[in-house]
């Protein structure tokens, strides 16, 4: 048959009409009705045509599609004689498509509305697993702000804006990043931008860098805008490593822009010395001077190792303890053996006063100590400072000689008074109150919270019985001059001789057998009796005295000088000092003094930071006395003072990397060891025997200024082995993006006792 | 080279060249610690835009605008570049939250069902092409039927002329079910005609029981036995290429809805 099955004329093809959304249910036989179904799908068929009236009679008008005119012709009622069965219309195929968008729409909606009002939406809701870190938080409020708000605030920050900070805060709440967490580098923006004012000039890197750097503002580069996601981006699974960083985004902020560390990194400049040491230690001078020394040589270390381990984590090289190090040389100048000058540094004690002379000038300042002589120790100034006449006084004494007063004019001598009363009421009150004194004085003068764990190392427990002694020693009648004094009453000048306890000597001294003598011997009882009748005589008999019993440190428990016990308990030929060998406080003349115990003393530590970092005037009078060449301790021959910006500290320890404090560069000494050769630690801390290192520590606190003993590294040694292919240059392998001192967020937890939350 | 071959590699090339523009572009925004993905799932959703304006353009055939076969090639090049777009949105990682793993789920299968779509439009067309006569779908029944009553009417003829009911009872036996309505053979679809093959091998190997007048009825039922085949084979081919739009078209309004939802979650937990 070569007939087309398809003919285009009007009597054969039918008018398709594919956008019909009914067709005739004969269709799929082959014998669809011209006419066909309405809109709604109901067959409208009734037969194949229309008959026409001509006149009297009925004509056939079926169409030529059906085979024209039938044989038999309309009906005598008109109707045509070949009836089209009814039939059930079906959908067009483009129907069927638009009734399966209809479909699939409704049920995409029906299932968004089920997922959204589920109680549990936020299983459903998630874009994806979150990191490890986080797999325990299932709140999405614990992070979004806006997740309690509901859809109708979602919708709201879809068509306005979203507070991103929000969110922010949301992370700081258990990762502290300190106050300038949004910040670039969580550093303070004016910190940030001196550091860039003193990056090297500015430099193109790759073309993508350029063009990204040129698409960020001024602001932006210093970190405008940045929240926690921006670097940070969750739901990517539980293996994501979200604080990955890639190298691009490090360098399109920075001035200076480069492809990789290998293929442009700035050169290093004097890393990783980037400050002197805490410690001054030579390392130059004591391994080619001091270690080869006959008496060294044994003691002598023969490797790093030997003085340096890793910290925790093999991150920093730190110093191993004193003991395993220092000591074996060092020992004895901390602790004062064989020192010439005190071992023990001056506390609380009385200047020396030319008694006589007052005596003949008639100042009365009650009994005085004939053989004092020592100026005013730096912790006596101190004291003495918390009384508001003080400042006075010292101001109207500092050139005076208080040991020759012969010459001293009325208003010196008078001022002189007034001191001798200043300290008379300061034993009094320690008397009195006991170290609350102290502590008071302290608080007053150096803002040392009363009760502080500070004070306690400050004090040192204070003994009060060997306070108590030396005050029945210096000023037998105290208690009664003092309340003499303050009711406005004359305290005739009484010297009182010989001093009270053995002068510093050594045990074959034999001038101290006297002094030992002049001290315990009745003397001392015989004169404190004759001063009182001087003094409380019968000149003063109108005086009413609220003193009942004439020996009042009897009472108080103090064991006096004179005591036979502590004379059969004490050898007066070994030196009171050397008696305290093992540290802690001991009497000598008219001086309490402290000897460190050993090395870390921590009374010594406490008085020495607490004076550094204080701007008060006797405190830093203190320091200097502390520091000072010879000073007991010796502490500061080593261990160093930073003075940065006006805040000083005591470098007690070795640099010891903290985890909460982050710096730019990171590095692990650990990991680099298997990569080390023969000259171990020496392949890159190479000896810079140039260098001046001491110059550091010559009268500069500036941590900064300073000469290392060792050579700087270069860029290129960590180059050959930090490049792609090998051990990788990603930025973060030696930097840290986040830097400063971040505590860790600690947790709250409800009161253990009222189950309700802990107050802030 | 054919020119059509010349222009589909220039498209291809524009459209490889826009994607590493926009890879390279995305990349760029990132380094500036910029939302790359916020970017890319923009412009996805403006992608998406244009891609449906495809079918709007169909159903508005008055107006002016850019010929419906150039919107078809901007269709499936878009379409195309929108495949790598949606790889770098999702960073080349399967999302595993339940709303996230719908929405790229039905980016997949409308993409799939495009390039299904593409290449049987290519392949089914060429043969459709080939086969000869050219049919509207929606007349294919009746040509059926008509081929039925031809089929029909031959077989009475040879009874009639014959009076040897050799071929009507094979017919009735064997053939007529073949010349019933247009069917669907998965057959069809990968060319495969063993069953008319075999149908009409047994046909002809009965004209060896035949005189020459019953062979000539039989060689006429055969011609109509083949044109029956390959109304089946149009019939099979067209419904095909209709079919596939009913996964392309209504998946398309799922992901549109799913990508609302999307877009609200992600402005409303402050993603974006």
């Amino acid at each position: 048959m070569a007939d087309r099955l398809q003919k285009f004329d009007y009597r054969t093809s039918p008018y398709e009409r594919p956008d019909k959304t009914w067709v005739c249910g004969r269709a799929a036989d082959g014998r669809a009705c011209q006419v066909g179904p309405d809109k709604r799908g109901h067959c409208r068929a009734t037969a194949e045509c229309v008959p026409m009236r001509e006149g009297d009679r009925w004509r056939c008008k079926r169409s030529a599609f059906y085979g024209g005119a039938c044989e038999r012709g309309p009906n005598p009622d008109g109707s045509c004689c070949e009836k089209i069965p009814p039939c059930h219309p079906i959908r067009s195929w483009r129907a069927r498509r638009g009734m399966f968008v209809r479909w699939a729409v409704a049920l995409t909606v029906g299932c968004l509305l089920i997922i959204f009002s589920l109680p549990d939406r936020a299983k459903f809701l998630s874009p994806g697993t979150l990191s490890q870190g986080h797999a325990a938080l299932e709140q999405c409020e614990t992070c979004h702000a806006s997740a309690d708000g509901g859809i109708g605030e979602w919708i709201s920050a879809l068509v306005g804006s979203y507070d991103h900070s929000a969110d922010s805060a949301q992370c700081s709440g258990c990762h502290n990043f300190g106050s300038n967490a949004l910040a670039a580098h969580s550093l303070d923006p004016e910190i940030l931008k001196s550091m860039t004012a003193k990056a090297e000039s500015a430099s193109n890197g790759p073309v993508a860098i350029t063009v990204a750097a040129a698409l960020l503002s001024a602001d932006e580069k210093h970190g405008a805008g940045l929240n926690c996601t921006n670097c940070h981006r969750e739901h990517k699974g539980a293996e994501q490593n979200i604080a990955a960083f890639s190298d691009q985004m490090c360098v399109v902020c920075h001035e200076v822009k480069f492809k990789s560390f290998s293929d442009g990194h700035p050169p290093f400049t004097s890393y990783p010395n980037d400050r002197r040491t805490h410690l001054f230690f030579n390392h130059v001078s004591h391994i080619d001077k001091h270690f080869l020394e006959d008496e060294n040589k044994d003691l002598a270390p023969h490797a790093c190792n030997d003085c340096h381990r890793t910290q925790a984590g093999g991150g920093r090289m730190v110093l191993k303890p004193y003991v395993e190090t220092c000591s074996g040389c060092h020992n004895s100048q901390v602790s004062g053996d064989g020192r010439a000058s005190a071992k023990g540094i001056a506390l609380l004690g009385l200047p020396g006063i030319d008694v006589a002379t007052l005596v003949e000038k008639g100042i009365s300042i009650g009994q005085w100590p004939e053989y004092a002589e020592d100026d005013l120790s730096a912790f006596m100034n101190l004291m003495l400072h918390a009384n508001p006449d003080y400042a006075a006084v010292q101001h109207a004494l500092a050139d005076v000689d208080m040991l020759d007063l012969e010459d001293a004019s009325d208003e010196t001598l008078e001022r002189v008074n007034e001191l001798a009363w200043i300290v008379k009421d300061f034993f009094y009150e320690l008397e009195s109150r006991g170290a609350s004194v102290v502590s008071e004085r302290l608080a007053e003068s150096v803002g040392v919270a009363e009760d502080s764990s500070d004070q306690l190392e400050l004090l040192a427990a204070l003994p009060p019985d060997m306070v108590s002694a030396a005050r029945v020693d210096w000023f037998p009648l105290l208690l009664e001059e003092v309340q003499r004094h303050r009711a406005g009453l004359p305290n005739a000048t009484v010297a009182i001789a010989p001093a009270p306890t053995p002068k510093k000597s050594s045990p074959d001294d034999d001038a101290d057998d006297e002094d030992f003598d002049s001290v315990f011997g009745d003397d001392s009882e015989e004169s404190t009796a004759e001063d009182f009748d001087a003094m409380f005589g019968d000149e003063s008999g109108d005086v009413e005295i609220a003193i009942d019993d004439p020996e009042p440190e009897s009472d108080s428990g103090a064991s006096t000088p004179a005591s036979s016990e502590a004379f059969s308990f004490s050898d007066p030929r070994i030196a009171v000092e050397d008696r305290a060998s093992a540290g802690g406080w001991y009497r000598e003349e008219y001086q309490l003094r402290y000897r460190p115990a050993g090395h870390e003393d921590k009374f010594i530590q406490s008085w020495i930071e607490t004076s550094a970092e204080s701007n008060n005037d006797s405190m830093q009078k203190l320091f200097a006395e502390l520091t000072k060449d010879g000073a007991p301790g010796s502490c500061m021959k080593c261990h160093s003072l930073d003075d940065v910006d006006g805040k000083k500290t005591v470098n007690w320890k070795v640099r010891e990397a903290d985890p909460n404090n982050k710096h730019f560069n990171t590095f692990s000494h650990q990991a680099h060891f298997n990569l080390l050769d023969q000259d171990g630690c020496l392949a890159c801390h190479a000896f810079d025997k140039e260098s001046d290192y001491a110059s550091s520590f010559d009268n500069n606190n500036d941590p900064h200024k300073f000469a290392s003993n060792f050579k700087s590294l270069s860029a290129e040694t960590c180059a050959q082995c930090h490049q792609e292919g090998k051990a990788g240059e990603s930025c973060v392998s030696c930097h840290n993006y986040h830097v400063g001192e971040f505590k860790p967020v600690l947790p709250q937890q409800r009161t253990l006792s009222t189950g309700s939350p802990a107050p802030e | 080279m054919s020119s059509r071959w010349s222009r589909r590699n220039g498209y291809l090339s524009a459209t490889a060249l826009s994607v590493l523009v926009l890879g390279w572009g995305l990349q760029i925004y990132g380094f500036g610690l910029g939302d790359s993905q916020w970017l890319s799932g923009w412009i996805l959703v403006g992608m998406i835009c244009l891609l449906m304006m495809y079918n709007g353009r169909k159903k508005i055939t008055f107006l002016p605008a850019i010929r419906n076969r150039t919107w078809l090639q901007l269709h499936l090049y878009v379409g195309l570049a929108a495949i790598f777009l949606f790889l770098m949105h999702i960073q080349w990682r399967w999302p595993d939250g339940y709303l996230e793993f719908s929405l790229a789920l039905l980016f997949v299968l409308i993409c799939a069902s495009g390039i299904v779509g593409i290449f049987i439009s290519r392949l089914f067309a060429r043969r459709l092409t080939h086969q000869g006569e050219q049919l509207i779908f929606e007349r294919i029944p009746a040509f059926a039927r008509t081929l039925r009553e031809s089929a029909d009417d031959v077989v009475k003829e040879s009874v009639d002329t014959t009076e040897s009911t050799t071929l009507a009872d094979f017919y009735v036996r064997t053939v007529a079910p073949f010349f019933g309505r247009p069917s669907f053979s998965p057959g069809y679809l990968y060319n495969d005609q063993r069953s008319y093959y075999r149908l009409a091998n047994e046909l002809a190997a009965q004209k060896r029981y035949m005189n020459d007048k019953e062979k000539e009825f039989t060689d006429e039922l055969l011609d109509l036995l083949k044109r029956k085949n390959d109304l089946d084979n149009q019939y099979t081919l067209q419904l095909t290429l209709k079919s596939w739009l009913f996964i392309h078209i209504p998946l398309t309004y799922s992901m549109v809805l799913v990508l609302l939802a999307h877009m609200l979650l992600v402005y409303g937990f402050g993603s974006a």
